[in-house]
């Protein structure tokens, strides 16, 4: 039977006290507690909600946005690494922009998208979701955006050598590895980042 | 707005159960099951527990051993301590159910 959660290793009560320095009598108590007791029902596998607090009402998911870092990079550094080779790769092809960073899930945990509902970040599984990575620009691209102003990746890609370059590099990169994909929108664009679902590296919204 | 997001919470630990616990819940109404996720989260909340996660796990070992199992002599001891955060509790309550060869 396999775990439901994230895989971290269970540690016993001993191990729990001794990381803590609380030896032996953990907390007062004289001896460890004993094992749990055969339970009435044993669970099947299936992924654990994500680690995000609901507190009076309202999703706390602004601790991602506080660290400064999306779900799926290890840590700051990465992130800062991967958005100053983007950053590079537009200005290599000549693409202006007025904002670079990452929207989505990776930054929100629950899904936003009203196809996606009750969804969040990989929920299917590890490496499951995207990073949604964006730029905003009123330059004159290579590709038209769509009439909702906006520059889907597998255009940019496809237009772009250096973009498609550092999607498949960052796609790898990350681990787990994950489709990491950059598009492009206008500053009116209806759906274009927001405050609320973006961490911006460069520039502002 | 807030209440849109503690009810998609308690849907999704209701949706968790069930697919934990298929047997078991089976004959479960929907309704009747969201009351038993309200009440874990009331229940683990009193412990210091807030994250979802160890709320699902929070929620796994009541349905494993009962709505009083926080009162057990195996559960009580780790969750009155005083020197461990809530992730040592976690892991020392699942490292209890696991030395009895139930995988959490």
């Amino acid at each position: 039977m396999s775990s439901g959660d994230t895989g971290k290793p269970k540690l016993s009560w001993a191990q729990v006290a001794q990381k803590k320095g609380d030896t032996g009598a953990a907390a007062g108590q004289a001896s460890a507690p004993p094992p749990a007791p055969a339970p009435k029902a044993v669970p099947v596998p299936a992924p654990k909600p994500p680690a995000v607090a609901v507190s009076g009402g309202v999703v706390s998911c602004a601790n991602i946005q506080a660290r400064g870092y999306p779900l799926g990079f290890k840590d700051k550094a990465e992130f800062d690494q991967a958005m100053g080779e983007l950053k590079s790769a537009l200005e290599q092809e000549g693409v202006k922009f007025s904002a670079i960073g990452v929207r989505g899930s990776s930054v929100t945990v629950n899904s936003n998208n009203p196809k996606k509902k009750g969804s969040y970040f990989d929920k299917r599984g590890k490496g499951k979701s995207d990073i949604d990575v964006f730029f905003v620009t009123t330059d004159r691209l290579k590709s038209a955006p769509s009439k909702k102003g906006i520059f889907y990746d597998k255009d940019m890609a496809e237009q772009y050598p250096a973009i498609s370059a550092w999607n498949q590099k960052w796609s790898a990169k990350l681990k787990p590895a994950r489709k990491v994909a950059v598009a492009g929108f206008r500053p009116f664009a209806a759906m274009k980042p927001s405050a609320a679902d973006s961490i911006v590296s460069s520039g502002a919204l | 707005m807030a209440q849109d997001a503690l009810r998609r919470a308690n849907d999704l630990l209701a949706e968790y159960a069930r697919r934990r616990f298929p047997s078991l819940l089976e004959n479960t109404a929907p309704e009747t099951l969201l009351k038993i996720v309200q009440e874990v989260r009331t229940r683990a909340g009193t412990n210091g527990f807030e994250r979802e996660d160890q709320i699902a796990t929070y929620l796994d070992l009541t349905l494993m051993y009962g709505s009083d199992f926080a009162e057990s002599d195996w559960a009580k001891p780790i969750l009155a301590n005083a020197s461990f955060v809530t992730d040592d509790k976690i892991s020392a309550l699942m490292g209890q159910v696991e030395a009895n060869g139930v995988k959490l």
